[in-house]
C-alpha cells in the first residue's frame, strides 16, 4: 500500500512546477490512513543528491577575491581569510594570536572603547583569530545595518594601529594564562604533538612567556603590513543582499586598500615521522595520563581524504557511540569515557591522531587496545553492514551541515585556500558512498604503519614510565617541551643518594628527627600581601598548630575571612558564615596532611619515599623527592641541594607552594617567606612571620564551633 | 549555565531553546516563516514547514508535560520518562533508537522543563518516514517496563552528580525553584528527587504515560525538504492508529508576588568564588509585561557597554561576572541578577551595587540611546534563531503548544517594538521591589591551610 503511495508521491515530486498534477495530486491525498507495517523499519526512499549552495565570485579593482553566499535571515557577514597563521610567526611563537587580538583594539581612527561601543550599539560583533596556517576576521550583524558594520570591518582589517596600552594589557593576560596552561594535561598535549609532528618550525612551537616579552607594536604592524594585502586573502560575505547591492559597497570599502606584493611560501620543514618515537610530557602531579597515538594523514588535496575520514569514522570518528575506540577502550574496558581519533591537515601536511584520557594505572593497557584497534584495522578487513552504516553517518553529517550559509562561506574559501578541486563538495557524498572495504584496508596500512606510529603521553614520569618501556624507548620532556636527561632523571641519575639518604639530609637540616620529634606546638603569625586576579591583597593570618594534629588557621583578608578548626577528630571550616564540620573523606585528608612537622612523622603516616632526581623549580635546580601518603596522594618536596631545605613543596591540593628564608625558631628552622598560587594567575604571599615554638598554647581554640 | 534543566543529550539545546522563546520574532526586516497547520482526529496537532536549503528534515514532538504536572513525592518523573522513551518500544529493540538514527545519517536529542518534554531528530530528506516510524511507535507503545527503568535509574543518578552536584552554583536552579515558587508546582525543578524514582512502583510510570504520552497531548511539527501532501498523508498512515488519551487537568496556580523578601546563604565546597544572586518574581511567558523586562535585563547586563557591567566590572572591579537573566515559564517567570564576586570584595558591596543599578531605573527610567541599543540586540538575538530546520521545528510547536498559535513565530518581536521607555521604567518600578525577592548568597568552602 504505502509502496505504491510512495512511488506515485516520488513521480509527482519530478514533475511539482506542473500545476495540474500537484492538484491531482492533493485530492489523491486525501485518503483515509495507509496500513503501514510497523513491525519494520522503514525502506528510505532514494537518497537525495547532494547540492552544494550557489554562490558568487568575483574581484574587486584592488585584486580582493570576493565570495559572497545569499542567506535569507536578516543578517549580515564578513570573513576575511589572510593567509599566514602562526605557521609565520617566525621566531616569535603567538605572534599572529596577538595580531589577530590587537585588530579590533584601536584603528587610526577610533580607541578600542570608541570601537567597542559603535559596534555594541548596533547589536554586532567583530573578532579576529588565528590558526596555523591563516588569520581569520569575522564581522557580522543585522542586515539592516550593514553599511556601518562593513565600516568598523573595513577600518579593523585596513587601519589597526596596535597601541603600546592594549597590547601591554594582552601581554599580561596571556603571560598570567600560559602559566596556569602549561598546568594543563591538554594544552601540554596539543603542543607536545605539534612538537613530535613539526619539529623547531614555527607549526612546531609553544607560545612563551620569553617569545610574549619580546611583543611590541612594531612587530604586529609589520606582520599585518606583510601579509593583510589584498591579493593574500579572501573575502567571504553571507547574508540577505544581493551582488549588485555588494560589489560598489565593497569596491567604496575597501577601494583605498592599496595591493601590494603577495608573501612567498617557503614550506617548512617537517621532520620526517619515521620508526617507533615514544615521548612521555612529565606532569609529576598527574592522576590521569593523555595519550596520543600519531600517524600519516592524507594532505587537503589528496583524492584519499573523504576516504580517510569514513575510514577514521569507523575507528574513532563518527558521532562517537559505536566507533571502535569507544566500543572498546569505553564499552568493554571502561579505560576512559571519550577516545576519539580524526585525520587533520595543515597546508602543508596531514596527520592522524588516536585519543585517550586514562587513569595512571591503565597508560599500558589502553596504550595497548589503541595499537590492537589500529592494526585490526589495517589487517582485518571491515564487515559490509559497518562499512555502510559509517558511509551513512558521514552522508548524513554533511548534508546537515549544508544549510548553514556560515559553514559554506568556510567551505567556499577552503577551496580556494587549499587549491581544492572547485565541485570538491558537490562530489563528497559520492566519494564517501564509493569507498570499499579494500579502500578502508590500504589506507589504513598507508597512514598507520605500526612500525612508524609515535605516541605522546602527558603524565606522572615516575608512575608511567616503567609501563611505556615495553613500547619502545622514552624520551621525557619537562612542561617546557624540553628533554629532561635523556629521560634517566627519572631514575635519578644524576643523584646518587636515596629518598631515604635525602630525607634523612632534610630532617638533620631542619633540626634533626629527634628534636622536631619532641616540638609540641607552634604559632605563628604573618602578613599576607599578593594579587587576586589582578586586585592586590593585604590581611594577616594566625595559626596554631598542636601535637599531634590539633590545628587552629585564620586568614583575614579584610573583607573575606577563611576559618579552620581541628581538635585531631574533627574538622570544622567556614568563609564568612559560620563554621561548617568537613565531611569523613575531607576530613581525613585534613587530619593527615595537618600533622605538626609532619616530614618527622612519616613512618606513622605511611608516607612512603621515592627519590625523582633533579628538577627545575622556580628556575633553580632542586632534588625532588617525592612522598605518597595514603589519603592525600603524591607530594613532592624540591630540596635546595646544598642547604637540603626546602624550596618548594608541590601537591594536587595546594599545587606549588615556596619556601624562603629559614630561621632558626627555637632549636628548629622555619620558614619566613611562603608563596603559592590559590588559582592561575593568582599569588599570595605571606611575609613578617614571627613564630612561637612550645609557648602556651590557648587550647580553646581547637575546640571552637562557631 | 543557569538553568540546566534536563536529560543527558540535550542541555544546550533545550537552553537555546529557553532563549528562543523568551526572545522571539518580528515586522519588516526578519523574513516571515510560512508553515500548514492541521489536526487528526485523535488530537495530535501537527505542523509542516518547507524548507529545502538542504536535502535534509527535522522532526519535533512536543509533549505538554513537565515537572509541574509531577505530584510533590514524585518529583523527577517527567524528566526521567524522556530517558525511558529512549529505551525501546514494542517494535524497536532496547537501546537501539540511537543506533538506528546514527546509522541512517542523522541525530536525535531530547529534554525536559518544568513546562514540556521535547524529542528531537534530524535526518537527510530521504529517511522521513524512518523518523515519523520511531516518533509513533514511542507514542503508541513504548516500552515501560522494570529492567529499563532500573537501567535509567542509574543514568539519572549519575546525570545528577556529574550536572549538579559536582557543578559550581549547580543548585541554584533548585535553590530559585524552591523559593521563588514556593508552595507551587515550580518549587522543585525537573532533575526532581532521586528517592522518588527509586520508590515508584511500575505501575505509576505506565499510568503517567498513558496520562501524558497521547496525542492530545502532543503537537508534531516536521520542517525541511518535504512535500507537504505526502507528509500531511505519511503523517496520518503513521498517527492516525494511536488512540486519543483523557481529556489532561493542567495545574493551575500563580507565583505570589510581593509577598516579602527572603535571604538565603548557600555554602558549598566547590564555589569557586562567592556569588550573588537576586530573583524578582515576574509574570508569565507571553504577557506584555514579561516583554519589556527583558528588555530591561538587556539594558542592565548584555554586552560590554551596558549597566551592570559598567559599575560591577569595568569601573569598580567588584564582580569577574555578572548576568540579568530573564526566566519566563508557563504559569509565571522570574528575572534574576547574578554576580561573581571577586575574592576581596563582600556582599554588601555586591548587593549595593545590584540595588544602585535598579533604583536609578526606577527613578530615572533608561535613555533613548540604552533603549534602541537593546532592541537592536534582541532584534539581533532573533535574526539568529533559525540555524537549522530543528530549530525553526522547536518553535512552531512550542507557539502551538503554549500560545495556541504557530503563527507567533512571525509576529512575537512587534511585541517588544510596541513597547515605550516608560514600559521600562515601570516594570522596573512594579516588580523589582524587595518584597518581591529572594536573594541567595553563595559563598566557598575554605580550602585546607597552607
Amino acid at each position: 500500500m504505502l509502496m505504491r503511495t510512495n512511488r506515485s508521491f516520488r513521480n509527482v515530486g519530478l514533475v511539482r512546477a506542473c500545476l495540474p498534477f500537484t492538484v491531482l495530486f492533493m485530492l489523491m491525498s486525501q485518503n483515509s490512513p495507509a496500513q503501514v507495517d510497523r513491525s519494520k523499519q522503514p525502506a528510505p526512499d532514494p537518497a537525495p543528491t547532494a547540492t552544494f549552495p550557489h554562490y558568487d565570485e568575483f574581484k574587486l579593482k584592488n585584486g580582493l577575491k570576493v565570495f559572497f553566499v545569499k542567506d535569507d535571515r536578516a543578517l549580515i557577514t564578513f570573513r576575511l581569510l589572510v593567509r599566514g597563521g602562526n605557521g609565520a610567526d617566525g621566531d616569535l611563537p603567538g605572534l599572529a594570536d596577538a595580531v589577530a587580538d590587537q585588530m579590533v583594539k584601536g584603528t587610526r581612527s577610533r580607541t578600542s572603547l570608541e570601537f567597542a561601543k559603535l559596534i555594541d550599539f548596533i547589536g554586532g560583533s567583530i573578532n579576529a583569530s588565528a590558526s596555523a596556517d591563516a588569520i581569520s576576521v569575522t564581522a557580522g550583524g543585522l542586515r539592516k545595518h550593514m553599511t556601518k558594520i562593513l565600516d568598523l570591518f573595513a577600518d579593523a582589517v585596513k587601519n589597526p594601529v596596535f597601541p603600546d596600552d592594549e597590547l601591554a594589557k594582552y601581554v599580561t593576560e596571556q603571560t598570567t594564562g600560559l602559566k596556569s596552561q602549561k598546568a594543563r594535561a591538554e594544552f601540554l598535549a596539543e603542543y607536545g604533538v605539534n612538537k613530535v609532528l613539526y619539529g623547531e618550525t614555527a607549526y612546531g612551537r609553544m607560545p612563551s612567556e620569553e617569545a610574549l616579552k619580546h611583543l611590541s607594536s612594531g612587530m604586529l604592524k609589520q606582520f599585518h603590513s606583510v601579509h593583510f594585502v589584498p591579493g593574500n586573502a579572501t573575502l567571504a560575505v553571507i547574508g540577505s543582499t544581493t551582488r549588485e547591492e555588494l560589489e560598489p559597497m565593497l569596491e567604496q570599502a575597501f577601494g583605498d586598500w592599496a595591493a601590494g606584493p603577495v608573501p612567498s611560501q617557503f614550506p617548512p620543514n617537517f621532520p620526517e615521522l619515521k620508526g617507533r618515537r615514544i615521548v612521555l610530557v612529565d606532569r609529576p602531579t598527574a592522576v590521569q595520563s593523555a595519550i596520543r597515538v600519531l600517524g600519516k594523514g592524507p594532505e587537503f588535496r589528496d583524492p584519499d581524504r573523504p576516504k580517510a575520514f569514513v575510514l577514521n569514522s569507523i575507528l574513532g570518528g563518527g558521532t562517537g557511540l559505536g566507533n571502535r575506540l569507544a566500543m572498546n577502550l569505553r564499552e568493554t574496558h571502561a579505560y576512559t569515557y571519550t577516545p576519539y581519533s580524526g585525520f587533520d591537515a595543515n597546508y602543508y601536511r596531514g596527520h592522524f591522531t588516536a585519543a585517550a584520557d586514562v587513569r595512571n594505572a591503565v597508560t599500558d593497557s589502553a596504550l595497548k587496545e589503541m595499537f590492537y584497534e589500529i592494526d585490526r584495522i589495517q589487517t582485518q578487513r571491515v564487515p559490509d553492514d559497518e562499512l555502510q552504516r559509517n558511509i551513512q553517518s558521514s552522508v548524513g553529517g554533511f548534508l546537515m551541515s549544508v544549510a548553514d550559509a556560515t559553514t559554506t562561506a568556510i567551505r567556499v574559501q577552503s577551496i580556494d585556500f587549499y587549491g581544492l578541486p572547485k565541485d570538491y563538495y558537490e562530489k563528497l557524498t559520492a566519494a564517501y558512498g564509493a569507498v570499499t572495504p579494500d579502500d578502508v584496508m590500504r589506507l589504513a596500512k598507508k597512514y598507520l604503519n605500526n612500525d612508524d606510529l609515535t605516541v605522546v603521553v602527558v603524565g606522572k614520569a615516575s608512575e608511567v614510565k616503567s609501563k611505556l618501556d615495553p613500547f619502545g624507548t622514552v624520551e621525557v620532556w619537562n612542561s617546557d617541551l624540553m628533554p629532561v636527561d635523556n629521560g634517566d632523571a627519572m631514575k635519578g641519575a644524576k643523584v646518587t643518594m636515596t629518598a631515604e639518604q635525602a630525607w634523612e639530609k632534610l630532617l638533620t637540616a631542619m633540626g634533626g628527627k629527634k628534636k622536631l620529634r619532641s616540638v609540641k606546638s607552634i604559632q605563628s603569625t604573618a602578613k599576607i600581601g599578593g594579587s587576586v586576579a589582578g586586585h592586590d591583597l593585604k590581611g594577616t593570618v594566625k595559626k596554631v598548630e598542636m601535637a599531634p594534629n590539633k590545628v587552629y588557621s585564620y586568614y583575614d583578608f579584610g573583607l573575606f575571612k577563611q576559618e579552620m578548626v581541628s581538635d585531631g577528630k574533627v574538622v570544622r571550616r567556614s568563609s564568612g558564615g559560620p563554621l561548617e564540620e568537613l565531611p569523613p573523606d575531607q576530613r581525613d585528608k585534613v587530619l593527615e596532611d595537618s600533622h605538626i612537622l609532619n616530614e618527622a612523622y612519616l613512618e606513622e603516616l605511611k608516607g612512603k619515599l621515592n627519590m625523582v632526581g633533579m628538577r627545575s623549580v622556580n628556575g633553580r635546580q632542586a632534588m625532588a623527592v617525592e612522598v605518597n601518603y595514603p589519603k592525600n596522594g603524591t607530594v613532592i618536596y624540591y630540596l635546595n641541594p646544598e642547604t637540603f631545605l626546602p624550596l618548594a613543596v608541590e601537591s594536587t591540593e595546594n599545587g606549588v607552594v615556596s619556601y624562603d628564608d629559614w630561621h632558626d625558631e627555637g632549636g628548629i628552622m622555619l620558614a619566613h617567606k611562603v608563596s603559592f598560587e590559590p588559582q592561575p594567575g593568582s599569588t599570595i604571599m605571606l611575609t613578617d612571620f614571627s613564630y612561637v615554638v612550645d609557648g602556651k598554647v590557648d587550647e580553646a581554640l581547637f575546640r571552637k564551633k562557631q | 549555565m543557569l538553568y540546566p534543566i534536563r536529560k543527558c543529550h540535550a542541555i544546550v539545546a533545550g537552553l537555546s531553546l529557553a532563549t528562543a522563546l523568551t526572545v522571539n520574532a518580528q515586522t519588516s526586516d526578519l523574513p516571515k516563516v510560512n508553515f500548514t497547520k492541521f489536526e487528526l482526529p485523535n488530537g495530535l496537532r501537527v505542523i509542516l514547514s518547507v524548507d529545502k536549503t538542504a536535502p535534509v528534515v527535522a522532526t519535533f514532538v512536543h509533549y505538554h508535560v513537565g515537572s509541574k504536572n509531577e505530584r510533590p513525592d514524585r518529583t523527577g518523573f517527567a524528566h526521567f520518562f524522556e530517558h525511558l522513551m529512549f529505551e525501546g518500544t514494542e517494535h524497536i529493540a532496547r537501546h537501539s533508537i540511537d543506533k538506528i538514527v546514527q546509522s541512517a545519517g542523522g541525530r536525535l536529542n531530547a529534554f525536559t522543563t518544568f513546562d514540556e518534554t521535547g524529542y528531537q531528530i534530524e535526518l537527510p530528506s530521504n529517511q522521513l518516514k524512518l523518523a515519523l516510524w520511531l516518533e509513533s511507535e514511542r507514542m503508541m507503545h513504548a516500552r515501560v517496563e522494570e529492567i529499563g527503568v532500573e537501567t535509567q535509574r542509574g543514568v539519572v543518578k549519575e546525570e545528577r552528580k556529574n550536572r549538579y552536584d559536582n557543578t559550581p552554583y549547580g543548585s541554584v536552579l533548585e535553590n530559585l525553584a524552591k523559593y521563588v515558587a514556593e508552595g507551587t508546582p515550580y518549587s522543585w525543578t525537573p532533575i526532581g528527587s532521586v528517592q522518588y524514582i527509586d520508590q515508584a512502583r511500575i505501575e505509576e510510570f505506565r499510568d503517567f504515560y498513558k496520562t501524558y504520552y497521547v496525542p492530545n497531548n502532543a503537537v508534531l511539527a516536521i520542517v525541511g525538504d518535504i512535500d507537504v501532501e505526502r507528509t500531511k498523508q505519511l503523517v496520518k498512515d503513521y498517527f492516525a492508529g494511536i488512540a486519543r488519551g483523557k481529556d489532561i487537568v493542567r495545574p493551575q496556580f500563580q507565583l505570589e508576588m510581593g509577598k516579602s523578601e527572603k535571604i538565603v546563604d548557600v555554602r558549598e565546597d566547590n564555589t569557586p568564588l562567592p556569588a550573588l544572586l537576586y530573583a524578582y518574581r515576574t509574570p508569565k511567558r507571553g504577557d506584555h509585561d514579561a516583554y519589556a523586562i527583558e528588555v530591561l535585563a538587556t539594558i542592565l547586563a548584555t554586552g560590554n557597554s551596558s549597566r551592570l557591567y559598567q559599575n560591577m566590572i569595568d569601573q569598580h572591579q567588584l564582580a569577574v561576572g555578572v548576568q540579568a537573566f530573564p526566566f519566563d515559564l508557563e504559569l509565571g517567570g522570574l528575572m534574576g541578577l547574578f554576580a561573581v564576586s571577586h575574592p576581596t570584595v563582600s556582599m554588601d558591596q555586591l548587593g549595593t551595587a545590584f540595588n544602585h543599578e535598579i533604583e536609578n531605573v526606577q527613578q530615572n527610567g533608561v535613555t533613548d540611546e540604552e533603549f534602541t541599543k537593546a532592541l537592536n540586540q534582541l532584534e539581533t538575538q532573533f535574526a539568529r534563531r533559525f540555524n537549522d530546520d530543528l530549530d525553526k521545528a522547536q518553535a512552531l510547536a512550542t507557539y502551538e503548544t503554549f500560545f495556541n498559535d504557530p503563527g507567533v513565530i512571525n509576529t512575537e518581536f512587534e511585541r517588544y517594538t510596541s513597547l515605550t521607555r516608560d514600559d521600562i521604567q515601570r516594570v522596573a518600578k512594579k516588580y523589582l521591589v524587595p518584597e518581591n525577592r529572594v536573594i541567595l548568597k553563595y559563598y566557598p568552602a575554605a580550602k585546607g591551610g597552607h
